[in-house]
């Protein structure tokens, strides 16, 4: 049987969590060592990948797992061992992997049981891997939980003054939300006929699950997926968990949660929901629109409102994720081209403004913004990565969020014509609450407490430049992202191969 | 000549490296310019694909050099060059300089490659680059609150027409989609248009008006200049040239969107005179220009343009007229004078001929603009402040500033021979050829006239405040920067003021001598190119592809243009000449025009009222809903379950009975729900 | 002669009811055995019922017989834990009504 490099992907994700959990006082070597051998099985792995080969998931590897049989003497339904990666995850299992890095170097410095917290960093990311590479529903839904864990303990642990509140707030929240989506899940799988939980051949299936689903059954699943993932998203209304985790949260567990943890409710929209369920899709379509507009103004205009810098960059990730959804929602091959590509800039950048964010608690010892000015005169690197930061997620272009931004208006240009001034206005609100916020952050004359104040420290440095060069980088050249995310077999389903998008 | 970013660690070099890479630029822009107005065809390269989207419509970063482009990367780079070298002697005692030479080389990158965009997503990308630029050169002082303040608002403003001019882009593209093969991005769909007469090289014509509207027959896609066919997207072609006005205004300082380029003034004299005078406020006639094309089709949009651009001619003059500031007053005069360009354009595109009207002035008005920044800059570097009424007679210490200055405001006032006499006029005789064919045209016309003579009032208010008179009317420390830097130079602080070095002399001379002669280049054949649409004019007779005629309403027009600026000239030395200063009496009747002037049309106190605290009101607001609403419902669902449960706690009584009743009420309902439930059910989840 | 499946069916029931009905309103720990004992021997009145009149070929006969045999075993062996605890409840509590024995614990 061919051994995937997904699987020694997994493998190394995995063991590197056990091993960093419990290396005790040198566990910073053993977690910057094991997400440095992640990041390169991801190289790796990129470049294995074929770019022209669009008809399925490469890189498989499909073992039998166990058979789930629900009555004795009825056909058993196969849960599989599945890995493979398609256009769409591979950029997802890049960011991951890139970040979880950055944000290992960014908290080098870590005293307050630095084994228990790289180790739960990199079961982070393990399992947010998972979840990409995954093409089980049962394997994806155990990685997703797994990802929740970990989390739960590193905010309820490590986070700020009112962590197990932001902890209990953030588990019971998406576990609701996962409960739910994985009900629809089995649901689909049961009521549609699969026969296995593996989905590698999914939407060759699609043909069967229209007519084994019926309309009420579709729209129904289609409504819990939505719930499901779009609070892990977060959509507006069920986005409130969001900042106060982020802003309760220790750095890396933010920028974990804003880069990464964010893109697998996305994730499972695009996989699962929109693709499977297409009358669900067709009936839904104007709820997710106004559910996307409303989460991209909402997100927009809290920024504006916001006095802690996390929970402005907490409320602009809502604004942005808003845009994903409505690429989503679009549901063409530009618009999931655009989501997929909105989905790694916000990574990206939501990473640097993350870490500007903690580096900025560290020096000035409060993120409030109105009580510190001057960041430039004294803390001049700190201020130019906030400005690199912020002007990226405004969406300049050479910086990462142009191409993509710009993607995802296009596609909403073409598939919903004026209404693209929704967003397009909201992006103006974007640049006020950034540049306001770097005004009286970075510039006019110094406040806020300046004895104490130091420079960025060096691992936060090379964190920072680290995500600021890849921000750069891929923002000059966003075909070297873009160009993997075509080869996905979603983009081969009947009805979306024209970039119409509406099934017959 | 796009990178010009080396050079951070060079310490007080780095000045006279920008000068290098600047001059390499030149160099090369120059040499591009000349291969443009040799070759046959605009140079065209699209090799470089951006971004590939599935369906087939790909992004690409290709190099067009057109006539138009070929003109801009002149200005720029000769712009761009003195100003860099100027800045070696005016910004010596700045701290930040290498960022200052950074900013500023980036932006030149940028501006250049701007220009040499070929489609309006690249022409996006570096517009806003050029933005950022502006955005970090005037809060260049990021101390000062003032100047970190003016920063946010240029690039909020500029934003707000951003994303109309996307939007605007996005419904060229419906209008014109399937059109051509990369999509109606691309700004010269003729590429291999024929070149209009052998050996003269390529023509507006070619690249631009002469194609057809997607409804035509594909066969002829040529059609004759000026018989745009009726086109089937109208509504949206003339919504998207409002859109694209919108970005134009933006960043031009056009009416609804002008406020951020007063506020500009705040950086650095250098950067008023590059970015907010010579280039990237041009960048938007640019847009106007090369976007004549698209524009032809909706006369409406036209229309409007000419609206806008001649009303904020006016409007942009009369308020230069009471700042006491004197960078202000040349930004005020940038305004009005970006609004006749912008008119201009407008004019064009309404008579369906060539931008070159607006080109021209646009060429002009960049050397003797940047000329009167320099001028002023220089003065404020050796007064050291920047209030009119404190300054005087200046002339006689120094005497090359004020003659340059001179020249610069003559040339704006449009006094023969000076350049701008020049680009006046063909832009009045534009203006009033468009009189009898666009409605309430010959209002537009009188808006333009009137414009001509209160630029004259306002740049000699300013000349005669300045350098007239005998002295300093309020000596305050001279060689200190204008702004409080705190590490500024304390100098040795001279009692008599003297001219700046040669490194700020020398741009001054040589803005000036091109202000003196720049408006006879389109009469160089090659020159004449880059200025499609353009009949050259003087004094009746003009010069239209190649053959003179005289037409006496143009004579007569520019007899009363000059007459008009001549009458400023005067009224302007009647009212401060010779160490004059005329303070309107305090029971004038016009006082309350002066008040509503003074602050600018209330335009920046209402923006600030309606815009600025509304939408932070309702953020505000926003904030409150989803604290107490939405979180609220979260927590009422967290308080709602405790409750429930320590409700359903008291269920379990221990008591054996009880658990037996709750078993068996389960058993009921289990049994009714399958004997009754399942079949009801069952047809509506398919079958199950 | 053969008793009808009705009336076996009904006596079941009936049976079932009069069970259940002890159990839901019985206090004394004794008489809620024997309530339970009745809704025992209710469900093995109807595996006889249905041996003898087999629902489907091969379920009769032997089958549910053997399972009522099983059920008495167990009814008797749930008889005597009933009472065991029943004593040992008297022994600790001094009761045996069951609305005070209302906690696991001592």
């Amino acid at each position: 049987m061919l051994v995937s490099p997904l699987t020694l992907l997994l493998a190394v994700a995995f063991v590197g969590a056990g091993a960093t959990f419990f290396a005790g006082p040198k566990a910073r070597w053993v977690a910057v060592i094991f997400s440095g051998a992640t990041v390169a099985v991801v190289v790796y792995t990129l470049t294995q990948f074929q770019l022209n080969f669009t008809l399925s998931y490469q890189l498989l590897e499909v073992n039998h797992w166990f058979t789930f049989a629900a009555l004795p003497g009825a056909p058993g339904i196969s849960v599989d061992y599945a890995v493979g990666v398609d256009g769409i995850s591979l950029p997802m299992v890049l960011l991951s992997s890139v970040v979880t890095l950055a944000a290992v170097v960014y908290h080098w410095e870590e005293e307050n049981a630095p084994g228990p917290f790289f180790g739960l960093l990199l079961l982070v990311n393990a399992g947010v891997l998972g979840v990409f590479v995954s093409l089980d529903v049962l394997l994806f839904f155990v990685f997703w939980e797994v990802v929740l864990i970990p989390m739960f303990f590193l905010i309820g642990r490590w986070g700020g003054a009112r962590r197990h509140y932001a902890a209990i707030k953030f588990f019971v929240y998406t576990h609701v939300a996962s409960v739910v989506m994985f009900v629809a899940l089995l649901a689909m799988v049961f009521l549609g006929g699969w026969g296995t939980f593996d989905f590698v051949n999914l939407y060759g299936l699609q043909t069967l699950n229209q007519s084994a689903l019926s309309s009420v059954t579709q729209v129904l699943l289609f409504g819990s997926l939505l719930f499901g993932f779009g609070v892990k998203l977060p959509m507006v209304p069920f986005h409130t968990w969001l900042p106060d985790a982020h802003v309760e949260a220790p750095t890396g567990g933010s920028v974990l949660l804003a880069a990464v943890l964010l893109k697998m409710g996305a994730y499972g929209l695009i996989r699962f929901a929109m693709p499977l369920l297409p009358v669900g899709r067709e009936v839904l379509t104007p709820l997710i629109f106004f559910l996307a507009f409303l989460s991209i103004v909402w997100g927009a205009f809290l920024s504006l409102a916001q006095r802690d810098l996390k929970r402005l960059v907490a409320y602009s990730s809502i604004n942005h994720m808003g845009i994903v959804l409505l690429a989503i929602g679009l549901w063409t091959q530009v618009g999931v081209l655009a989501a997929v590509l909105l989905m790694f800039a916000h990574g990206l950048v939501s990473a640097v403004l993350f870490m500007v964010s903690g580096s900025m608690h560290h020096a000035y010892g409060t993120r409030d913004i109105p009580s510190v000015g001057g960041m430039s005169a004294y803390t001049p690197r700190l201020s130019t990565m906030l400005m690199v930061g912020s002007l990226a997620s405004l969406g300049l272009p050479a910086l990462v969020s142009f191409p993509a931004e710009f993607s995802a208006f296009f596609a909403t240009w073409e598939g919903l014509g004026l209404l693209v001034l929704i967003p397009l206005t909201a992006l103006v609100v974007t640049a006020a609450f950034y540049l306001w916020m770097m005004q009286r952050l970075s510039f006019g004359p110094p406040r806020g407490s300046t004895l104490k104040t130091h420079d960025l420290p060096t691992p936060e440095l090379v964190a920072l430049s680290l995500m600021v060069a890849l921000v750069v980088l891929y923002g000059i050249l966003p075909f070297l992202v873009a160009q993997y995310i075509p080869a996905s077999p979603l983009f081969h389903i009947p009805c979306f191969s024209g970039g119409g998008g509406v099934c017959p | 000549m796009l990178l010009g970013l080396a050079g951070r660690r060079f310490g007080r070099a780095v000045g006279w490296i920008a000068v290098a890479f600047e001059a390499g630029a030149l160099v090369s822009g120059f040499y591009v310019a000349l291969a443009e107005m040799g070759a046959a065809l605009p140079y065209h390269d699209q090799s470089f694909v951006w971004l590939n989207f599935p369906g087939g419509t790909r992004f690409v970063l290709g190099t067009l050099v057109s006539p138009l482009g070929a003109l801009m990367l002149l200005v720029i780079n000769v712009v761009g060059l003195l100003v860099v070298l100027y800045s070696n002697e005016y910004m010596a005692h700045e701290e930040g300089l290498p960022r200052y030479y950074a900013e500023l080389m980036l932006f030149l990158s940028a501006m250049n490659a701007l220009v040499l965009a070929d489609n309006y997503l690249e022409f996006i990308l570096f517009w806003e680059l050029v933005g950022l630029c502006s955005y970090l050169l005037i809060g260049f002082f990021y101390k000062k609150p003032e100047a970190a303040s003016a920063a946010k608002k240029a690039f909020v403003v500029t934003r707000v027409g951003d994303v109309l001019f996307l939007a605007g882009v996005f419904l060229f593209f419906a209008s014109f989609a399937g059109v051509h093969g990369v999509g109606p991005i691309n700004l010269y769909p003729g590429t291999s248009c024929p070149s209009s007469a052998p050996g003269t090289g390529p023509t507006w014509a070619c690249s631009g008006f002469v194609f057809a509207p997607p409804n035509a027959n594909s066969a002829a896609p040529f059609l004759a200049p000026g018989t745009v066919t009726g086109d089937p997207n109208g509504a949206l072609m003339t919504l998207g040239g409002l859109f694209i006005l919108g970005g134009a205004a933006g960043k031009s300082a056009q009416f609804p969107l002008h406020t951020w380029l007063p506020d500009a003034m705040e950086g650095p004299t250098t950067v008023s005179a590059l970015i907010h005078a010579a280039t990237m406020v041009a960048a938007g006639i640019f847009l106007l220009a090369i976007t004549t094309i698209y524009l032809g089709f909706t006369p409406t949009a036209a229309l409007v343009i000419l609206g806008v651009g001649g009303f904020t001619s006016l409007f942009a003059g009369t308020m230069g007229l009471v700042s006491p500031d004197i960078k202000r007053v040349i930004a005020y005069s940038t305004i009005s004078q970006l609004g006749y360009m912008t008119m201009a354009v407008g004019a064009s595109a309404y008579l369906v001929v060539g931008p070159g009207a607006a080109m021209f002035h646009l060429f002009t008005h960049a050397f003797f603009k940047s000329l009167l920044f320099l001028a002023a800059g220089s003065v404020i570097h050796v007064v050291g402040t920047q209030d009119l009424f404190k300054m005087g007679g200046l002339r006689k210490a120094m005497p090359i500033t004020a003659g340059t200055m001179l020249v610069g405001a003559l040339a704006l006032s449009g006094i023969f021979p000076f350049s701008g006499f020049f680009s006046k006029d063909d832009l009045l005789s534009l203006t009033y050829s468009a009189t009898s064919k666009v409605p309430f045209g010959f209002l537009f016309f009188a808006l333009s006239v009137a414009a001509v003579l209160l630029t004259a009032l306002y740049i000699f208010r300013l000349w005669f405040m300045a350098f007239g008179g005998d002295g300093l009317r309020e000596p305050s420390a001279p060689h200190s920067a204008p702004h409080a830097s705190p590490v500024g130079s304390p100098g040795p602080s001279p009692p008599a003021l003297h001219e700046p070095s040669w490194v700020m002399l020398a741009p001054l001379v040589v803005l000036a001598a091109i202000s003196c002669v720049a408006g006879f280049l389109p009469l160089i054949p090659s020159f004449s190119h880059l200025f499609p649409g353009l009949s050259w004019g003087l004094f009746g007779y003009s010069l239209v592809a190649g053959v003179w005629t005289f037409s006496p309403a143009d004579l007569v027009l520019s007899l009363v243009s000059l007459s008009l600026a001549f009458l400023g000239l005067g009224l302007a030395w009647a009212f401060w000449g010779g160490g004059r200063v005329y303070r309107m009496p305090a029971e004038s009747p016009l006082r309350g025009l002066h008040g509503l002037l003074q602050h600018r049309y209330y335009f920046d106190d209402a923006y600030d009222a309606l815009a600025v605290q509304g939408i932070l009101a309702l953020s505000k607001a926003m904030d409150w809903v989803d604290r107490y609403v939405i979180d609220g419902t979260v927590h009422g669902f967290e308080q709602g379950f405790s409750r429930l449960s320590s409700r359903a706690r008291t269920l379990q009584t221990g008591i054996v009975s009880n658990y037996a009743l709750w078993l068996v009420t389960g058993l009921l309902v289990l049994v009714i729900f399958f004997l009754y439930g399942i079949p009801y059910l069952a047809p509506l989840f398919g079958g199950g | 002669m053969s008793i009808p499946l009705v009336d076996l069916l009904g006596l079941s029931g009936g049976l079932f009811a009069l069970g259940i009905f002890g159990i839901i309103t019985r206090r004394n720990f004794i008489l809620l055995l024997i309530s339970v004992e009745i809704v025992m021997n209710a469900a093995i009145l109807n595996f006889l019922a249905f041996a003898y009149y087999p629902p489907a070929p091969g379920l009769g006969g032997v089958t549910g017989q053997s399972v009522a045999v099983v059920l008495v075993g167990l009814a008797a062996t749930e008889v005597a834990v009933g009472l065991a605890i029943v004593l040992a409840l008297n022994r600790l509590r001094g009761t045996i009504n069951v609305a005070e024995a209302i906690q696991l614990k001592l």
